[in-house]
């Protein structure tokens, strides 16, 4: 049979809409494999070498699942989620999917993720169209915004409408970062302390005691010198990483030494305060003089891997979560210990991510039974991640990755102790700060200006940026 | 008054069909988008609160700016290293494989292929290259006895390191030359020769006159395309060190989408219009001396 152009058109145009109106059951039904970065996940039987099937399956019905007043929906109802993960992780993340939508039938999981660089652009745009996913991953430092701006559902009534869900088992001292006027927006996904972490192979070959909790700041110093050495690809550095502007600069490095980045309310800059000036002054020293640590040449040459993980420094500043890496490689022993004191103390951050609720959300009662198995005891046993905010569950997770017991243990000590939010920037300028005073450090590292001419840079240039850093 | 046809009524009604889709995606993805940022940058919208009016605000911000001159300063920089570099280092190889050489066409392919080697994958293997230690480049001069730079960790280093990289995926330009070069009339040379004329006098009096449309072709695009770059200096240097490769549209990319500063972001994207308006229209202004029409 021949038919003419306007008979293939009509065929055409009818072949369209026939597939566009076609049922789609059957597609849900014989759902294809969903693909993720550069792996396959089967949805219906998520694994990975990591993470086998079976492994997963018999822990999922080896722990309890806790349970809410709030009640499961009585139709079906799709609620989505927004992650970032690593592909590795991802495969859990499906599992724990693949076993509650089990436990809760009518709950559909819809997944996205996000590389971190991507996330928040994606996200505030959907915020911006009103479309957000209803469960979402959050930046401890992007969170004040999205809450001012009223993006974000307080979760309280729901916390309490759950009485298993072990509010006191979180650090309490970490919670600033998701909390407004009293309201808590957003539950920790993992939460740690920086420490000090020390490579014993270098120690022991240089005859010097380990660090431990007695060491001062000054003793810090005084060690880096000591135990730098060599050249070239063979150089040691005495420790690294070398402090910069950054969120968390005061907690870990001033506030020790009774200074500043910015003040608590974030409102002015305190860099060049004679308390902060000398601690950045010091480290400029020990990098410019005694290059007792790696400058920005030197860390482009590591490909930005910290020299720590390669065996090429002795002391590391950074958080617990590095512990899991660090349990992975052979090449040298390994301790970690509490930050060094000041003058005035030791302090440390307690930072992490969060999950947090949309205020737009249409399923909210189904996504809070969601965050609330995420977050529960058995979720972080599920799940076996690094840093879990949940303090219970670090024995299980530790042992499960390979972490050891006595550093497991003194994380948990820090967090209960001391480890805090105070000094830790959160409000929406943050970032700007971060970046406005990042390049002039960087000119003081490569030493084209002095540390007082960066200081008073840095004021100048942040000063003004701050007046955006106000909540409504 | 002439009447119109049915053919001719027809004609234009497939024509306006044909058209449409291309007019539909430039109203809803290049117009719409041109218009909203003419308001935009009146306005302060931090993409979760409403958008309020500010008037000249985000122009007076941005002429107080001292990051944003710096950013220009770079643009241009970076503008005039990559165009001098890349229209004089592709015109040298147009004329090289314009030779009637065996493999041509392998030579012909090979000087292509970089062009068609994907963004990040470009700014990875520049990494390398460019690498202070083990990176080729440095490799290459120190078996003169030269010791090389920092390239991307030094702020002297880090723009023409970037101008140099840029040259990498010159295949289309190199096309453009070789269309220009095979256009040129054989007996213009014969011609020359015949009056006594060597290599260089022929390339001097009759390649570069006959080639300098294209030439000023490649330039004008070149700054076009160079003072809008900024993904693979996202990718390798952030605008760093010490912001000695925050180009403008990096700057752009950074307000708008790092600190959703969306008014003050579209401000910049007129300074950028502006930027390349002006150094489009100096070169046109020049253009009048050096570049050679056969016919006019």
């Amino acid at each position: 049979m021949e038919m003419n152009r306007r008979q293939m058109l009509a065929l055409a145009v009818a072949a369209a809409a026939l597939s566009a109106c076609g049922d789609s059951r059957q597609q849900k039904q014989a759902a294809a494999p969903v693909k993720s970065g550069a792996q396959v996940i089967d949805p219906n039987r998520p694994s990975s070498d990591d993470w086998p099937f079976e492994e997963a399956e018999q822990l999922n019905n080896s722990l309890t699942w806790p349970k809410t007043n709030v009640p499961d929906p009585a139709s079906k109802v799709v609620i989505t989620l927004a992650f970032t993960t690593d592909a590795v992780t991802e495969v859990r993340n499906a599992q724990f999917d693949f076993f509650f939508k089990k436990r809760h039938p009518n709950i559909e999981i819809k997944r996205e993720s996000a590389t971190f660089d991507q996330f928040l652009t994606k996200y505030m745009a959907q915020a911006a169209g009103g479309t957000l996913p209803d469960v979402l991953y959050n930046h401890y430092s992007w969170t004040q915004n999205l809450i001012a701006n009223k993006v974000l559902q307080p979760l309280d009534d729901y916390i309490a409408k759950t009485p298993e869900f072990d509010m006191d088992d979180i650090p309490q001292r970490g919670l600033g970062y998701f909390q407004r006027d009293g309201a808590l927006y957003g539950l920790p996904t993992d939460m740690a302390p920086k420490l000090l972490f020390y490579n014993k192979d270098l120690f022991d070959k240089a005859g010097l005691d380990y660090p431990d909790e007695t060491w001062t700041w000054d003793k810090l110093f005084e060690t880096a010198k000591k135990m730098t050495n060599g050249s070239g690809v063979e150089k040691i550095y005495g420790v690294s990483p070398m402090p910069k502007p950054s969120p968390d600069l005061s907690s870990v490095y001033l506030l020790p030494f009774g200074g500043r980045f910015l003040d608590a309310a974030e409102s002015k800059v305190m860099i060049a305060e004679p308390a902060a000036r000398d601690v950045m002054a010091r480290w400029l020293d020990l990098l410019l003089k005694d290059k007792a640590t790696p400058s920005l040449a030197e860390l482009q040459l590591l490909e930005k891997v910290d020299p720590f993980k390669s065996g090429h420094a002795a002391l590391f500043v950074n958080g617990a979560w590095v512990m899991l890496e660090l349990s992975k490689q052979k090449a040298f022993k390994w301790g970690a210990t509490q930050v060094p004191k000041g003058p005035e103390g030791r302090t440390t951050p307690a930072v992490g991510s969060a999950l947090v609720m949309a205020a737009s959300s249409q399923n909210k009662g189904a996504a809070w039974i969601y965050m609330h198995e995420y977050l529960s005891a058995s979720g972080y046993k599920f799940r076996r991640i690094a840093a879990p905010a949940r303090q219970s569950a670090w024995e299980d997770t530790a042992k499960a990755l390979g972490i050891p017991a006595e550093e497991a243990d003194l994380v948990k000590k820090i967090m209960a102790d001391y480890a805090s939010d105070d000094g830790v920037l959160r409000l929406p300028a943050n970032k700007k700060v971060v970046d406005t005073a990042l390049p002039i450090w960087e000119r003081a590292q490569l030493g084209k200006i002095s540390v007082d001419d960066a200081l008073k840079e840095m004021v100048d240039k942040v000063t003004p940026v701050l007046s955006e850093n106000k909540i409504a | 008054m002439t009447a119109v046809s049915p053919l001719a009524r027809r004609e234009a009604r497939r024509f306006h069909l044909f058209v449409s889709p291309w007019l539909i995606g430039f109203v809803l993805f290049s117009a719409g988008p041109i218009v909203a940022a003419v308001v935009l940058s009146f306005m302060k919208w931090n993409l979760l609160q409403t958008p309020s009016w500010i008037g000249f605000g985000n122009y007076a911000r941005m002429f107080n700016d001292p990051e944003f001159w710096e950013s220009i300063e770079n643009t241009v920089q970076y503008g005039l290293g990559s165009v001098a570099l890349g229209v004089t280092f592709t015109f040298v190889l147009a004329l090289l494989l314009n030779q009637p050489l065996r493999f041509q066409g392998l030579f012909r392919t090979v000087m292509y292929l970089p062009s068609v080697v994907s963004g990040l994958a470009t700014a990875l293997l520049w990494i390398n290259i460019l690498h202070p230690d083990y990176g080729l480049i440095n490799k290459l001069l120190a078996s003169v006895g030269i010791d090389g730079p920092g390239w991307l960790a030094s702020q002297e280093w880090a723009i023409p390191g970037l101008v140099l990289m840029s040259v990498w995926g010159a295949g289309n330009t190199i096309v453009i030359y070789l269309a220009g070069l095979q256009g040129i009339p054989k007996t213009l040379y014969e011609a020359a020769e015949i009056d006594g004329a060597g290599w260089w006098r022929r390339f001097w009096n009759v390649t570069v006159p006959m080639m300098s449309p294209v030439i000023f072709f490649n330039v004008v695009t070149g700054f076009i395309a160079a003072l809008q770059s900024y993904v693979l200096i996202l990718v390798m240097t952030e605008g760093g060190p010490g912001n000695a490769t925050m180009v403008l549209g990096l700057y752009i990319y950074r307000q708008a989408f790092v600190y959703f500063d969306m008014g003050y972001a579209a401000t910049l994207s007129w300074a950028m219009f502006v930027l390349v308006i002006i150094v489009t229209a100096i070169q046109f202004s020049l253009a009048r001396r050096w570049v050679h029409y056969e016919f006019k």
